[in-house]
């Protein structure tokens, strides 16, 4: 499965599993829908971490790298170039 | 999970029992009833190395690990009486203390955190405001640039501290339209234009930990003072409630253990139809349940500081046992009341003051309320 879709597949089973996931599109703010929120995000840093194999410090939580999901592509595979 | 503590970890505890019993109890009553501060103690407790128990030496601290400052945290609950004093030292250590050392820039730790760690500064905490509490993010107050500056402009309250405090950790949105994203953290100082601390709350317990509204009217904040970029406020509250809800609670523990010896002495000597009244199975089951909570309080809490240690997630374990120990330690509370019988219920056996600063345990870093929604998600409710 690609970066988006084990991100989007996180995210709409676990933070957002009442949301329909099929409405959102790569570029869709995820903050100001309320998809993520205060709480998700950790759960979300803890799966990105596990999962890829990379480490999410606190000075990468900020919008430019959470904001949709084309943005968490991007910030995942530069993390993984490091 | 290995709770096995060294010999030297348990000699440490039994010296901060010491130094507490001997140093910090004086007055208590006397401090309760009209509210006083101890800045003797304050500085005692400095100088023991306490507040700099996890921190780096260069900054004034011992570099302890998580247990040993967890079982430090609890060896003072059980000698200190003075739940507002640990209050207060715990507000600073993991409040303002832990999120300079962790994401301050080099020259606010030089500037700020040897001060704190040495009780030559005290520092205060902003985060709740009139309309947001349990909502944390939903704050109101805004840091507009310009040029080298910010200008913050909003109303904290509940911030505990506030009226002796030098410096105050405070949080506000530089950006609305990011949401819990747009808020950022900055370290201000008494004195700085615009700001002003309000008269001081008065409370129902802990009451030698002062507290005061804080208000910012274009207080004038230079840039250097901004702790972390922009829009990581929210990463660092969430750290700095880990810590303390973790931290916080092994000082309860201590308490715990001190109220159980207390009511095992009391029941073994009040007489009633000729017998100890321990002897009574409704007196004696009171305090088999205060002991039950002990020990299952205990055993969570180094869980936390097991998980902490090898650099596992705690979030949720944090907020489990910030919910379990804050209500038994109430429970327990109620419970050696009702084991004094009428004399509990007075201010000279000291025993319903700790039940007074108890119930704030429910409410403080988090409600039991909102501790419970955290349980929640993570359960992928």
């Amino acid at each position: 499965m690609d970066t988006v879709n084990e991100v989007k597949n996180f995210i709409f089973s676990e933070l957002a599993y009442d949301y329909p996931k099929d409405t959102i599109s790569l570029e869709d703010d995820l903050l100001s829908q309320g998809i993520i929120d205060s709480m998700g995000i950790m759960q979300l840093v803890n799966f990105i971490e596990e999962k890829f194999g990379i480490r999410v410090t606190p000075e990468d939580v900020i919008p430019e790298n959470f904001h949709s999901l084309q943005a968490l592509k991007e910030f995942i595979e530069k993390k993984q170039k490091k | 999970m290995d709770f096995d503590f060294t010999p030297e970890q348990l000699s440490f505890k039994q010296e901060i029992i010491k130094f507490a019993q001997n140093e910090l109890n004086n007055n208590i009553i006397k401090r309760d009833e009209e509210c006083i501060f101890p800045h003797d103690n304050w500085k005692k407790c400095a100088e023991f190395g306490i507040l700099g128990l996890p921190f780096p030496p260069e900054y004034g601290g011992s570099h302890a690990d998580i247990v040993t400052t967890m079982l430090a945290m609890e060896g003072l609950g059980y000698g200190c009486k003075d739940s507002g004093l640990i209050f207060a030292l715990n507000a600073q250590m993991w409040s303002i203390q832990s999120p300079i050392w962790e994401f301050g820039s080099s020259r606010q730790k030089d500037k700020y955190l040897k001060k704190l760690c040495l009780g030559e500064i005290i520092g205060a905490h902003g985060m709740t405001e009139p309309d947001s509490g349990s909502d944390a993010f939903s704050l109101k107050t805004t840091a507009r640039r310009e040029g080298n500056y910010y200008f913050l402009n909003g109303t904290k309250t509940f911030v505990s501290n506030a009226p002796v405090a030098d410096i105050f950790v405070v949080f506000a949105t530089t950006d609305r339209s990011k949401g819990f994203m747009g808020i950022t953290a900055f370290i201000l100082e008494k004195g700085f234009p615009g700001l002003t601390v309000g008269k001081e709350i008065k409370k129902m317990g802990l009451r030698t930990s002062l507290m005061a509204e804080l208000i910012m009217e274009n207080c004038q904040v230079p840039i250097e003072n901004r702790l972390g970029e922009e829009g990581m406020g929210a990463a660092i509250f969430n750290s700095s409630m880990e810590w303390e809800r973790s931290c916080i609670l092994g000082s309860n523990v201590g308490s715990m253990e001190r109220q159980l010896e207390t009511c095992i002495k009391y029941a073994r000597e009040r007489k009633q139809f000729n017998r100890s009244i321990s002897k009574f199975q409704s007196v004696a089951n009171k305090i088999v349940d205060m002991k039950v909570r002990l020990e299952t309080s205990r055993l969570i809490l180094y869980k936390i500081a097991w998980l902490k240690q090898r650099g596992q997630d705690a979030v949720m374990d944090a907020a489990l046992a910030k919910l379990y120990l804050s209500e038994a330690w109430v429970q327990s509370c109620l419970d050696a009341i009702q084991i004094h019988g009428g004399y509990g219920y007075t201010t000279e056996f000291e025993v319903e003051r700790d039940l007074r600063d108890a119930i704030s345990g429910k409410i403080y870093s988090g409600t039991s309320e909102i501790q419970r929604n955290i349980i929640a998600r993570r359960l992928g409710l």
